[in-house]
């Protein structure tokens, strides 16, 4: 595997929210505003990165290796902790606003199953730059995942796309005219929990169609050759 | 050795490394949100009092209960009011208020600072006029709680008694 298909596995084929369906908890509680995906996204996007490379420095070492192997799960998990206990410390201290939203899912990202999965399935046995290069494919994915979610969500719900609302900047999209144009109105039921659900149905039933598709018009092409 | 007892050293040695990535971590951002929790309430109170022509005392309440710091307004040396930074327990979580009152004893005003009740229902209460505003210590009889609400508009009205039970005796400590 090239370092380049190792990278875009995570954008599309091997996609933790949509293809493996692997974190759902805070991708759907967090993707109310598109400003909160990007956040949540980048926080995990960190830690993903962190910990696959610390824990592939770890294991790559054969000698450490044979040391960590029985504790590995335990070890894992003080990593992942760790690093996302600065993510939140940081935040907390740098960008309250957006701590405050995301509220309690920043340390629940210690008990994200992308994190523990990458670092059991893919880090613990590569390289670590090849565990890099997954770490951030896999997290850019999954921020994508989130991005797209809020997109709908914060769109239909709230009638607007939030940037940034940090240090006094707004960068926000007011979609009410188009909205009223069309005749809606925003439509709150998107913003709850339920929505969430919802739209991620819908967008998951959309990426299968999506690929059943790509992957019939493949089979035809190779029986017609 | 025994497997078990390395495999222990390792966690140990592991998790040790972590701490001290931590502890170092906490020693710079602490101090940061600390001072960003400050300026939250300093604008809470810069709302009803204007900072430049007041100066404010901190008085920190160590006794425990809803209450725990007095901020009194200062005009030169006699207090004009006192800011109460209270909390009680809401439906889901804790909220935070404070309530101005000043010294004839009446309610100056009152704001949440925090909260993070159900959406759509126990987060109407921060824009919820609790009919409060001028009000004399003791009276909660004009007390507009939320309908279906309750629990929220409970721990509002728990502040608001937690105070009370106090103002009388602060003010009259500083009067003498």
């Amino acid at each position: 595997m090239t370092q380049r298909e190792n990278f875009v596995k995570g954008l599309f084929k091997e996609n933790p929210l949509f293809i493996s369906v692997l974190g759902m908890c805070p991708s759907l509680a967090t993707t109310k505003t598109l400003e909160n995906a990007i956040g949540m996204g980048i926080a995990v996007l960190f830690v993903l990165t962190l910990s696959n490379l610390i824990i592939s420095l770890l294991m790559s070492n054969k000698k450490i290796a044979e040391l960590v192997k029985p504790v590995r799960i335990p070890v894992y998990i003080v990593v992942i902790a760790t690093l996302v206990t600065i993510v939140e410390m940081l935040t907390h201290a740098f960008v309250p606003v957006l701590y405050q939203s995301l509220g309690v899912f920043i340390p629940l990202i210690v008990v994200n199953c992308i994190i523990l999965g990458r670092a059991e399935a893919f880090a613990s046995n590569h390289k670590p730059l090849d565990a890099v290069v997954d770490g951030v494919g896999m997290a850019l994915g999954y921020m994508g995942g989130l991005m797209l979610l809020a997109l709908v969500r914060e769109s239909l719900g709230y009638g607007s796309l939030t940037v940034l609302n940090q240090f006094g900047v707004t960068i926000k999209l007011n979609l009410v005219p188009v909205l009223n144009f069309l005749g809606i109105a925003p439509m709150e039921f998107f913003v709850q929990p339920a929505g969430a659900f919802l739209t991620f149905g819908f967008l998951l039933a959309a990426i299968v169609v999506f690929s059943n598709k790509k992957a019939e018009k493949a089979k035809k092409g190779s029986e017609a050759a | 050795m025994s497997k078990g007892i390395v495999s222990g050293l390792v966690l140990l040695t592991i998790g040790l490394v972590a701490g001290f990535l931590l502890a170092f971590v906490n020693s710079f951002t602490a101090p940061k949100i600390l001072a960003y929790e400050q300026q939250l309430k300093y604008d809470a109170i810069g709302e009803f009092y204007d900072l430049s022509t007041y100066t404010i005392t901190e008085v920190p309440v160590t006794t425990g209960g809803a209450v725990d710091t007095l901020y009194k307004v200062l005009d030169g040396n006699t207090t004009v009011a006192i800011v109460y930074s209270v909390k009680s327990f809401g439906y889901q979580s804790e909220i935070k208020m404070l309530i101005a009152i000043k010294s004839d004893l009446t309610v100056e005003g009152y704001k949440i600072v925090d909260q993070a009740e159900t959406s759509g229902y126990g987060t109407q209460a921060p824009d919820h006029d609790f009919q409060m505003d001028g009000v004399t210590v003791g009276d909660l009889s004009t007390f507009d709680a939320i309908a279906g609400v309750t629990y929220t508009s409970n721990a509002v009205k728990a502040c608001f008694t937690a105070v009370f039970d106090r103002a009388a005796t602060d003010f009259g400590g500083d009067a003498s």
